[in-house]
């Protein structure tokens, strides 16, 4: 027999008070502006500003669209191994100080991406090097030879047969996109250290109707020694001779389409700074941005550099920046000391 | 004309505005990118960074519009007895309203010691994460 003492339990006030239903959010009607999915005590301009935002729809490949959204088993290692993919066939790389002291399961409890200054994201030239793969763009260039070599060569060993299959199918999708485009037509030359790839970092479609950007608009090639076409006003030279690293900002348009070929397979453009609202003409924002340049004398360069220490946690996407820094053409003291916690 | 009164805000999408827009659920429209899994959780962390960026940006150039120079930063590194002019810098000054920024975590601080005065304090400090695999 077992003597069960009878003491009152301490932790009685907190049992008796346990819900016995699920707290559940009550349905919403759909935005009446964007017909966006609404959750209870959402704010109303949450999704579209009570309908001053308007933006197409994507077009999304039917073929991509299988690997998104069905349960074939090259789809499901599409979506797994999502990240390698898209590693893989981005044009730009993540730049940034990492801090190792943060960043290794070994130091510190849970591995936390830690990065010092700003997070770039960078594209570079394509000047051959001794001993190195082509990686990122330089792939896009051999992408007509049929037999893939290029691109299998850095797929992962333990699920090569799995990730060959699902880079033939990008490869195929990926051949309307107009940066591949290009590059693929300089992958045939021989001399590749004389030609030049301009990419435009200007460009400004409007986007309330589905408007991709056609392959002159997004790039232009030229041989070296030939007259320099300056066809657009704000634009990166990648060369053929060095590996020199550019920087693509967070308000140029084809920032997304080059960081993310698998969300934007046609080079859809991102934010960029003169997306009108509903109602707005693009006119009107030409005009605007004519008169703010008049009044300003020359467009400011906006060439200071923000030293954010951003900490992103791998786990829940959170963000806290620590320390900020300017530099204005010359150097100068630590002005704050930030925490942040944004999640 | 009243082109005077116009401002980015009233002609043009924010980015905020923009990526709130094309992160929502709309029935029978296919949206890739909520299709994402992990891709879709880097993309969104992108997207912060980018939003950030653009609000430091304009803080930055907006230093006369939030009356920065009221912040008297050069008076104080000169009293701090910096000497050599390159040193001293130009400082930006950020708004309470900057999530992150350092007035703000003193105004959250502030806001938290308040609630541990009114109710003493609290009973579990609870944080959660969860697995990535």
């Amino acid at each position: 027999m077992t003597f069960v003492p009878i003491v009152p339990d301490q932790y009685e006030k907190v049992y008796s008070n346990m819900p016995t239903d699920t707290h559940m959010l009550k349905p919403v009607a759909n935005c009446e502006h964007c017909n966006a999915k609404r959750f209870e005590h959402e704010p109303r301009g949450f999704c579209c500003r009570s309908g001053k935002v308007e933006l197409n729809e994507a077009n999304v490949p039917d073929e991509l669209m299988r690997l998104w959204s069905s349960n074939d088993a090259d789809a499901k290692h599409f979506r797994d191994s999502i990240r390698f993919f898209n590693g893989h066939f981005s044009f730009t790389s993540l730049y940034c100080r990492l801090d190792s002291t943060t960043a290794s399961w070994k130091n510190s409890g849970i591995y936390t991406f830690r990065a010092h200054g700003q997070i770039y994201h960078n594209i570079r030239s394509f000047g051959r090097e001794d001993g190195k793969e082509p990686r990122h763009l330089e792939l896009y260039f051999y992408d007509d030879d049929a037999s893939l070599e290029h691109r299998f060569r850095r797929c992962r060993e333990e699920k090569c047969q799995k990730d060959k299959e699902v880079i033939e199918r990008l490869v195929a999708i990926l051949r309307d996109n107009p940066y591949s485009q290009h590059l693929r037509s300089v992958g045939q030359t021989d001399h590749l250290e004389d030609y030049r790839v301009t990419l435009n970092l200007d460009q400004r479609l409007d986007q309330r109707t589905y408007n991709v950007p056609s392959i002159s608009e997004v790039a232009a090639i030229w041989i070296e020694g030939s007259e320099l076409l300056g066809q657009f006003q704000n634009s990166v030279v990648l060369h053929g001779k060095d590996r020199s690293r550019h920087g693509i900002r967070s308000y140029h348009g084809c920032y997304d389409a080059l960081s993310y070929p698998l969300f934007f397979p046609k080079g859809e453009l991102g934010w960029h700074m003169d997306i009108p609202k509903k109602g707005v003409s693009m006119e009107e924002v030409v005009e605007y941005r004519a008169l703010q340049k008049a009044r300003s004398g020359s467009e400011e360069e906006t060439g200071l550099l923000f030293f954010l220490f951003i900490n992103t946690s791998y786990t829940c996407t959170s963000m806290f920046i620590v320390q900020t820094t300017l530099i204005h053409g010359y150097f100068c003291r630590l002005p704050w000391q930030i925490m942040c916690v944004c999640a | 004309m009243a082109t005077f009164v116009d401002s980015p805000g009233r002609l043009c999408v924010s980015v905020r505005d923009y990526y709130c827009y094309k992160f929502q659920m709309r029935p029978g429209i296919f949206n890739p990118i909520l299709y994402g899994k992990s891709l879709f959780q880097q993309f969104v962390v992108d997207t912060y960074i980018k939003i950030e960026s653009s609000r430091l940006d304009y803080i930055r150039n907006h230093q006369d519009d939030i009356r920065a120079d009221l912040y008297q930063g050069l008076v104080d590194s000169l009293h701090a007895g910096e000497d050599r002019a390159e040193a001293v810098g130009k400082r930006t000054v950020m708004p309470s309203s900057f999530i992150g920024g350092p007035r703000d975590m003193r105004r959250r601080y502030m806001d938290a010691m308040a609630l541990v005065r009114r109710f003493g304090k609290p009973d579990i400090f609870l944080t959660m994460t969860c697995n990535p695999n």
